[in-house]
């Protein structure tokens, strides 16, 4: 059985937020742009969430992600302004077969790392076909979905 | 041989004793009909029915040799009677009110509010010696008023765990003095002690014996406890525990089908072996009694498929798609306008449908919005106490299929959140139940219940109550990007008014509408679109028609009867305009949408399926 990834391009165009307008920055952080930068908590292949305001990056990366056996992957999220960690939000992982009605048989088990990083366990594609992986960022009452398409074939 | 007759006697099967019959209820027996919109049952001691009529606001009196209609000036949209002695309770929009069988009202309970004592929507009643109980609707809790000194104990609050209630509909007491509630919203039915303390809770959402759907109307009788199932359309009967005993209820598959088929039930009462169930969505309550040697009362059955859509009460139509939610699936669905098939008809191009309480997913969605420059769609929850915003895509150079990835969720807004951060300029959550795409991207956001309009940025970002006094039941909304205002129709007073949201303190202006069935009038409005004209279209669900009026007020026609047919409607809702000014009109009692010309002209109609397509085609 093999796993077969869509492209990163692809993945791009299913979770950038097409018309996600740039925020010129504050006096505030105009100051702070000139102080040491910190260095980036996410690389350039982060990918950003539905609306624009994360960044988010998988640890094994998609093209990584096994089917028919239970798999662990680690997150980043990061403030897509700043680029820095997001530390006061929560993350939870679900996914999805749209075509066949159903998700997982498994409710996946998300934990907070030391350094801002979270921990999915317990994922398991029991299936071969489409899936649709969502990561669900919330900060206070506002819950923004970064959704990554996963095609698992028998080739 | 003798000894191989005996072996082949002995393994002959022995004749098994029949099973002592057991008599239950569900045979039909009778049904009354023309009974608009009625809701709430109840046996009078003699045997009479009596039952609300919420659009004319009156209790009728059905029995053999004896009538009497009680007309209550003060009391609108009734929902539920109880009858003791010589006194009558009736509940309503904001009070429950006890009458004398004259009609004369001796004393009212409640009034419009959030505090102890005070009511909002109340659903149901039952009167237990010296206590009043009442669902409680609006306010998610059940209250208990004393019949000697009128003092009020009220528990319950919005949520899903012990004690907590989500649109409680009916309250019903047992021997033990026991209160059982149908916790509507969750799907269950929960157990109080006398001093409203949770005992237990039964249920869950779903088709099976022992789930429900939107439980509704409750009884106790003779030692059992008898649960209208509206969604499931069928009655289950438990004992005490919620060990459940038996159920009837044959769902109806044709327009009006009645003799024992149900559809959507609402109340019930009992009177010796005879129930009365309410049907408000077909006018009518059937009769049931108890079932005879040889009888079998027919079993409820569980489908496999849907025969037909069941929209809920608003659509939206932009560029090349109409969009739709499906409250009782749940899930909202997306159609194709813009394809070249003849005849023209809608064609479904993308479904989302996910219960439960997660980002992405649905209790029982209210209303959907589309943006099509933008690809863009939100969709109300009220149960879920959730706004969220969803992208899809659409070529319409690519073939006419069905896509299962066309919509995803970017942001979803949690308004009971929102409100702890003090960040709604209310003093209660939200909860959305009428869309409207506004002004510069913004969306129009009106709540019923606390009587309020809100202004929401596209991205769900922000948040702004507009500071209108609105009526006692607003139910939709309409933006008039002629006249730069917004257009409020409200229910209970049968008026359209206009709202400027940019002012600091709006007033409703040029308000219209007259309560009556005549040419111009209104009875139940429930919808709102504004044409391209700026003209006004306004559905009535009462009168079963669509009412077109200038932004002055002025009445230009109506369309509309009831039927089944092309340009009959039953129980429409929604409505709105598409750019080449055609009328889209949710015929929410015949499960479909019909497009109709803003002349009443039959265009298409879509979603019914089986429920009424042969009607439609010997039209």
């Amino acid at each position: 059985m093999r796993v077969q990834i869509l492209s990163l391009s692809m993945l791009l165009a299913t979770c950038a937020a097409p018309d996600v307008r740039d925020v010129p920055p504050s006096p505030q952080e105009s100051r702070a742009s000139e102080a040491p930068r910190t260095p980036d908590f996410v690389t350039d292949a982060a990918l950003r969430s539905g609306a624009g305001t994360y960044l988010l990056e998988l640890d094994p990366p998609l093209a990584a992600m096994p089917d028919n056996e239970s798999f662990r992957f680690e997150v980043r999220v990061a403030d897509a302004h700043t680029r820095q960690a997001a530390t006061d939000i929560t993350l939870a992982v679900d996914a999805a077969m749209p075509e066949h009605g159903h998700g997982m048989n498994r409710v996946p088990r998300v934990s907070r790392l030391a350094d801002g990083r979270f921990a999915v366990e317990g994922m398991y594609f029991h299936m071969t076909g489409r899936w649709e992986l969502y990561l669900d960022v919330t900060r206070g009452a506002w819950t923004e979905r970064a959704q990554f398409r996963v095609e698992l074939s028998d080739e | 041989m003798l000894a191989l007759v005996l072996i082949a006697l002995a393994a002959m099967p022995q004749e098994v004793e029949d099973a002592p019959f057991v008599s239950r209820v569900g045979m039909p027996s009778g049904t009354i009909a023309d009974t608009a919109s009625v809701t709430g049952v109840a046996f009078d001691p003699q045997g009479g029915l009596w039952t609300c009529d919420p659009e004319r606001s009156t209790l009728v009196l059905h029995a053999i040799g004896r009538t009497n209609v009680i007309a209550l000036r003060e009391l609108a949209r009734l929902t539920d009677v109880e009858v003791r002695g010589e006194r009558i309770f009736v509940s309503g929009s904001d009070a429950v009110v006890e009458l004398s069988l004259r009609g004369e009202e001796l004393r009212r309970f409640g009034a419009w509010g959030r505090a102890a004592g005070m009511l909002r929507e109340p659903a149901g009643i039952a009167i237990d010696g010296e206590y009043l109980y009442v669902a409680d609707t609006g306010n998610d809790r059940v209250q208990r008023f004393s019949l000697i000194d009128g003092s009020a104990l009220a528990n319950g609050t919005r949520g899903s765990g012990a004690g907590e209630f989500l649109r409680p509909s009916d309250v019903a007491v047992d021997e033990a003095g026991c209160i059982y509630v149908s916790d509507s919203g969750n799907h269950r039915v929960v157990k109080l002690d006398r001093d409203l303390k949770f005992l237990k809770a039964w249920g869950d959402f779903g088709p099976h014996p022992g789930f429900f759907a939107e439980p509704a109307g409750l009884a106790w009788h003779e030692g059992e406890l008898y649960v209208v199932d509206t969604d499931n359309h069928r009655v289950q009967v438990f004992d005490s525990e919620g060990l459940r005993i038996h159920e009837w209820g044959l769902h109806a598959l044709l327009p009006r089908e009645g003799d024992g088929k149900l559809h959507y039930p609402s109340k019930l009462a009992l009177h010796g072996d005879v129930v009365a169930l309410s049907e408000p969505f077909e006018d009518r309550v059937q009769l049931f009694r108890r079932t005879e040697p040889g009888e079998e009362v027919p079993q409820p059955q569980r489908f496999e498929r849907v025969v037909s859509a069941h929209f809920g009460g608003h659509v939206s139509v932009a560029g090349d798609l109409a969009a739709l939610c499906e409250p009782t699936a749940p899930s909202f669905v997306l159609y194709d306008v813009k394809n070249t098939l003849e005849p023209w008809e809608p064609v479904l191009v993308a479904r989302s449908s996910s219960w439960g309480r997660r980002a992405g997913q649905m209790l029982a969605p209210t209303d959907i919005e589309l943006d099509w420059e933008r690809r863009r769609l939100w969709l109300a929850d009220a149960d879920a106490g959730t706004l969220s915003v969803w992208s899809f895509e659409h070529d319409e150079a690519k073939p006419l299929e069905f896509d299962f990835f066309k919509a995803r969720m970017l942001r979803s807004l949690d308004l009971a959140k929102l409100h702890a951060l003090g960040l709604d300029g209310g003093d209660e959550a939200i909860r959305p139940s009428a869309l409207e795409l506004g002004p510069h991207g913004s969306l129009l956001v009106l709540d019923t219940l606390s009587r309020a309009l809100f202004t929401v940025t596209e991205d769900l970002s922000s948040v702004r109550r507009v500071r209108a006094q609105l009526g006692p039941r607003p139910v939709d909304v309409a933006w008039s990007e002629k006249e730069r205002c917004a257009w409020i129709v409200d229910a209970q007073e049968c008026r359209v008014a206009s709202v400027a949201l940019d002012a600091a303190e709006a007033e409703l202006r040029t308000p219209f509408g007259k309560r009556g069935r005549g040419k111009g009038e209104l009875l139940s409005p429930s919808g709102l679109a504004v044409a391209p004209d700026g003209s006004l279209l306004v559905v009535d669900e009462a009168l079963h028609r669509v009412s077109r009026f200038d932004s002055n007020g002025t009445w230009r026609g109506s369309f509309g009867a009831r039927g089944t047919g092309a340009r009959e409607l039953h129980k429409p809702r929604g409505i709105d305009v598409d750019e080449q000014g055609r009328a889209w009109v949710v015929d929410w009692g015949n499960h479909r949408v019909q497009v109709l010309s803003l002349n009443g002209e039959f265009v298409a109609s879509f979603g019914a399926r089986a429920f009424v397509r042969e009607a439609l085609r010997s039209k």
